[in-house]
């Protein structure tokens, strides 16, 4: 409960800061930063495409780290914290697989490329909406981390196998190379982009903090609920 | 008793039981048959494309008859009982996840041997040249198969959900072995040369190392009561 | 699709998706309040 309360302090803090930063961000994507010669506006997309990809990478991360120290430690709250990052990054996976596509199509005329990066994505994508059921589906509070933690390593240590493996894929199948955008980002691009990814990467953490709170709180409820029933039943 | 004599000693009782009913071999037997007819008329295979998607069919169908035989690894031991009986079995509970593995892996080999001179038959390929290779392929591939699939089983069967959940789980974390075996596969049907395609058998190697080490670690975790 | 289209269209999904997000956050707490609400309520009753 102390650490619940020390908390709150950082949401009075993290809730303007993201606001602010995000604020400066697009301000800096879409007046500053020229205008890309080829694409055009749609470059405009590229700063918080790769943004939220940064994000769902570091989400999964920490799902990974909470899971670990959850099975050492054996303390709810990084069960919950692992929760909580697990539905951020299913979101800003969502974001990353459905930019993606969008620019994809204005620029190379197809909605799907099976670029590497993108193939990693979506399978994250469907390994984190695997997580997510399975503690739906796990039973009790107690199986419930201790399944999810299992499960949030074994996906994570998937991920660099994933990649490679999309990677050769594309490399002796699809081999059309497409100008890797990143590669050659124009340095008058360069404050725009890296102001983004500190933006999103201060919503990360805020939201984290927020949903990471309420799903201690939901516990500390649970556990309330059945004190109160067995001193009316029991 | 070694670690891994106590593993085969589950593998040998595994083995019995089924031979002794022979429940789940012939329905995954008579699947893999049917999921053979089915892709033919699916995809209308002909002479010009067969080549093109005779590796990806031959492997989904391993792989989907293979998800029956690891459903029912745990769910039968659930059903009467009897992982109780073998967590109360003076072992480690790795070597029970070590010992499943190793039956699953049985039978998933048996049922691909049975079944693959039916793909040659049905389909109308030639065997290819480096036929060796393509064992190896298969070793490799139903291997990191039946590593993760085994211990995602036994997870999902002691879940609510049970067996509905298996596929959800498995086969998001599955992508790098069905990419890796259909893409060697490919190399070796195409004759292509061993430099172009050896990276897969890389990534499956890597693959099978890390998911047979990792889950051998956290069984302990996944079976406390 | 015009290039405006696609960047309009890229960004709406963006700010939508994390919104939606955050409106799940605060439904969430809500519901949590409402419970501890109900919780005080029964045991004021019976003390």
């Amino acid at each position: 409960m102390v650490k619940m309360e020390r908390g709150r302090v950082w949401d009075y803090f993290l809730g303007p800061l993201a606001y602010v930063v995000l604020s400066v961000a697009i301000y800096m994507v879409f007046v500053v930063a020229p205008e890309e010669k080829m694409m055009g506006v749609v470059q405009k997309i590229f700063y918080f495409h790769v943004s939220a990809a940064w994000v769902a990478f570091l989400a999964f991360f920490v799902v990974f780290v909470g899971s670990i120290m959850f099975l050492i430690k054996r303390d709810y709250f990084w069960d919950g914290i692992s929760l909580a990052s697990a539905e951020i990054g299913v979101v800003f996976t969502t974001i990353v697989i459905t930019t993606g596509p969008i620019w994809a199509k204005t620029v190379w005329n197809a909605w799907w490329t099976w670029d590497p990066k993108l193939t990693t994505a979506i399978i994250m994508w469907f390994i984190y909406l695997a997580y997510v059921v399975l503690r739906l589906a796990a039973g009790e509070e107690e199986k419930t981390a201790r399944f999810a933690a299992i499960f949030g390593i074994i996906g994570f240590l998937d991920v660099p196998l994933v990649f490679a493996a999309g990677r050769w894929w594309q490399k002796t199948f699809h081999p059309i190379v497409f100008n890797n955008p990143s590669g050659g980002l124009d340095p008058a691009m360069k404050p725009a982009f890296f102001i983004s990814l500190f933006a999103f990467t201060i919503l990360y953490i805020y939201l984290l903090v927020k949903s990471t709170r309420i799903n201690l709180m939901q516990r500390e409820l649970n556990r309330l609920k059945d004190m109160v029933k067995e001193k009316i039943y029991g | 008793m070694t670690f891994f004599r106590k593993a085969l000693a589950i593998v040998e009782k595994d083995i019995k039981a089924e031979f002794h009913s022979k429940e789940m071999l012939s329905v995954m037997l008579v699947f893999a048959l049917i999921m053979l007819v089915i892709f033919n008329f699916a995809f209308d295979v002909k002479k010009q494309i067969v080549n093109d998607i005779f590796p990806g069919i031959i492997w989904i169908t391993f792989f989907f008859s293979g998800l029956l035989g690891l459903n029912r690894s745990f769910f039968i031991e659930k059903n009467q009982d009897c992982l109780l009986g073998l967590m109360l079995a003076p072992v480690d509970r790795s070597v029970i996840f070590l010992g499943k593995m190793l039956s699953n892996f049985v039978f998933l080999l048996i049922i691909e041997i049975l079944t693959l001179p039916l793909f040659f038959i049905f389909l109308n390929i030639p065997v290819p040249q480096k036929f060796g290779f393509f064992l190896i392929i298969l070793f490799f591939g139903s291997l990191g198969f039946v590593a993760i699939g085994t211990f995602l089983a036994a997870l999902a069967a002691n879940t609510r959900a049970s067996d509905i959940l298996l596929p959800v789980l498995l086969f998001p974390v599955l992508i790098p072995v069905i990419l890796g075996s259909v893409a060697a596969t490919k190399g070796v049907f195409f004759n292509l040369p061993f430099s172009e395609w050896s990276i897969w058998l890389k990534i499956l190697g890597v693959y099978d190392l890390l998911f047979i080490v990792v889950p051998l670690m956290l069984f302990e975790i996944l079976l406390e009561v | 699709m015009s290039k405006l289209t696609a960047l309009a269209l890229a960004y709406f999904i963006i700010w939508t998706l994390i919104f939606l997000y955050t409106v799940v956050l605060g439904q969430r707490q809500k519901q949590i309040k409402r419970e501890l609400e109900l919780i005080k309520e029964a045991l004021n009753k019976r003390s």
